[in-house]
């Protein structure tokens, strides 16, 4: 990695990209192999905390999130401020979104329609996935078209998890996942510890120690500790990138503007920068992740190869989408989620975890505000009743879906505070009133400004949105 | 495969069920809270698997390396319900926090870090000694895991 100092950054540079996460890694990868000559500065406003130094220190970064916003809303919000941005604290989840979550408005009536398709990123899924070594099942393409090749085989799923893919074996399948189920030359096969977002054996996907074929391209100079206040625009140019770094300001000139910050930052950056065309910051908002718990009678569970073993996908698509959320169901294998059964005694492993994420409605009062200081506020109302009514009918259908397990007792648990997945802040669209990028992610009016991440997502879908936001980014770079 | 359908009992249920084998387990000894948040973890985990005898020392050897990793501010929330508990006793305490999904979470998590710190699982271990503790492992620690 070429590391440079604040005062190195004058330029002129051809690209200056904000941040270091999924959108801008997968963006600069595809990018570069088109433009090897272009000369690219990487503005990232936390440190490069090695993998190393995220185990010793218990903690993905240094900076913590809620420090750099101020919250009035009921829920959390969650993100990492550091080099490699969210390829550090996410869990490794990698589902495709279904063709139809791209046409949620046109199927449905619900949210909106995206201005790309599945079709327009099936290559680049298929890319993404043999990037990150992802583990998944063969038979994935029951599901998602042209999914299934895999580049790692499945991870070895759980007894309960068998008995449910022998009685749905269209609908149920071993969860794919950025988490190795054979070593490859620097990491290592996954543990099944839990604990993925301070992976112990460096089995997840890390942009910082998986992507150096990025980091270390000598087109790219990176500068850590600088932090993007605005976008310096002339009419409708994005002319220079300004930061701060040890209490001074810098200006960067660039010919194209790469703005891959979190779904908070992203938007307060336009709006300090005066670029407010299709309100960014408006309709914030991400899924929504519950949990229940499966008492099992006389089945153990948790033998699985991972701390993920399997995803029940019948209610990803289908009518009910138009009243409630679309959800999956997420077979645990991990007891970090809420510990063995310790009651009666030793039937420590009979209990089956079920994580529920739960698409939810992005509105326009969900929003991150420039109150004029210097961060940003989020305001947000809490998961809307298109989610409740949709995590609802996924917990009344559980005995229905688990049917083939020995149900002794369903529990919900919780609803936890943020499933890290800010969505829907600078969204994509064709119109230009009701979104800021377009169908390209380029900003409508600015069209030197290019936005990267999951802030452009329209709909929040009930799929883990890194791996089709290092799908998009990738599109995006081969196209550009 | 069995299909028996038991109504599961509450823990208050359990508890109230299990109070004399605990009793029995431990000699009749009463755990004395002292005013160490730490104490509260050791009586937690002796009343939640009361049936089982470890090692002296073990309990409060993982009570003190947990209490010093686990976050600030749940370090203050384990103060406050130890605090709780030294005022009305932990009977009464875990009768209070019965249904409360934050206490059971943190209850059965923890339980469960320091039993798979053990030789609890270890199907090969003597089972006539009592249990020993080794330490929290940063990885591995599910022992049940089967790999493909």
């Amino acid at each position: 990695m070429q590391f440079i100092q604040p005062d190195q950054t004058a330029g002129p540079w051809d690209l200056v990209v904000v941040g270091s996460g999924f959108g801008a890694l997968f963006f600069l990868h595809s990018y570069l192999q088109r433009h090897p000559d272009k000369k690219v500065l990487m503005l990232e406003w936390g440190r490069h905390n090695t993998t190393d130094w995220q185990l010793e220190q218990f903690q993905n970064s240094d900076i913590p999130p809620l420090t750099t916003f101020t919250n009035e809303s009921p829920k959390s919000w969650n993100f990492t401020i550091g080099l490699g941005g969210g390829t550090n604290c996410w869990s490794g989840m990698t589902p495709r979104m279904h063709p139809n979550d791209f046409r949620l408005k046109s199927l449905y009536g619900r949210g909106m329609d995206w201005p790309i398709s599945y079709d327009d990123l099936m290559e680049d899924y298929d890319w993404a996935e043999r990037i990150m070594l992802i583990s998944g099942p063969d038979d994935m393409g029951k599901m998602f078209p042209g999914a299934g090749n895999y580049p790692q085989k499945p991870h070895r799923m759980s007894a309960p998890d068998r008995l449910l893919k022998a009685a749905s074996p269209d609908v149920f399948f071993s969860a794919p996942c950025a988490k190795l189920s054979e070593a490859v030359e620097g990491r290592s096969a996954c543990c099944s510890n839990g604990s993925c977002s301070l992976c112990p054996t460096k089995a997840k996907f890390y942009g910082i120690d998986n992507m150096t074929f990025v980091f270390d391209n000598p087109a790219v100079q990176i500068c850590t500790g600088a932090r993007v206040r605005y976008i310096d625009a002339a009419g409708d140019t994005a002319k220079a990138v300004v930061f701060e770094s040890g209490g001074r300001s810098y200006t960067v000139p660039a010919e194209l503007v790469v703005l891959g910050a979190n779904g908070i930052h992203a938007p307060f950056i336009l709006q300090q920068s005066g670029i407010t065309d299709g309100a960014p910051g408006a309709y914030i908002g991400e899924k929504m992740l519950a949990l229940v718990e499966i008492f099992l009678d006389g089945l153990e569970h948790f033998d699985g190869g991972t701390s993920t073993t399997a995803v029940d996908l019948r209610y990803v698509d289908g009518p009910h989408r138009a009243e409630g959320g679309a959800n999956l169901y997420w077979s645990e294998n991990s007891f970090q989620w809420s510990g063995l059964r310790l009651e009666p005694p030793n039937r420590f492993r009979e209990v089956l975890p079920v994580a529920i994420t739960v698409e939810d409605e992005l509105l326009a009062d969900n929003a991150v505000v420039d109150t004029g200081g210097d961060l940003p506020k989020v305001v947000h109302a809490g998961f809307s009743d298109y989610a409740m009514q949709g995590l609802q009918r996924a917990i009344d259908k559980v005995p229905e879906v688990f049917a083939a397990l020995p149900i002794e007792d369903v529990q919900f648990r919780r609803i936890e505070p943020t499933t890290d997945h800010l969505q829907g802040s600078l969204r994509m669209g064709t119109d230009k009133a009701t979104s800021v990028v377009d169908p390209g992610q380029v900003h409508h009016r600015v069209r030197n400004l290019v936005v990267v991440g999951t802030s452009v997502f329209p709909t929040t879908s009930w799929a883990n949105p890194s791996l089709t936001c290092a799908a998009m980014s990738l599109r995006l770079g081969r196209t550009m | 495969m069995s299909r028996r359908r038991l109504p599961r009992p509450s823990r208050r249920q359990f508890l109230a069920g299990t109070a004399a084998v605990g009793v029995a387990a431990t000699g009749g000894a009463a755990w004395m809270l002292t005013d160490d948040p730490k104490d509260f973890i050791v009586a937690m985990i002796r009343r939640s698997v009361p049936y089982v005898e470890f090692e002296p020392g073990a309990i409060e050897e993982f009570a003190a390396s947990y209490y010093d990793k686990v976050q600030v501010q749940r370090r203050g929330n384990i103060e406050k319900i130890s605090k709780m508990a030294r005022g009305i006793g932990m009977p009464l305490t875990e009768t209070v926090l019965d249904g409360n999904e934050k206490y059971e979470n943190f209850r059965r998590t923890t339980v469960s870090t320091f039993l798979i710190g053990t030789d609890f699982f270890d199907e090969t271990r003597d089972t006539t000694k009592p249990v020993a503790y080794f330490g929290i492992n940063p990885c591995g620690r599910n022992p049940f895991a089967e790999f493909a």
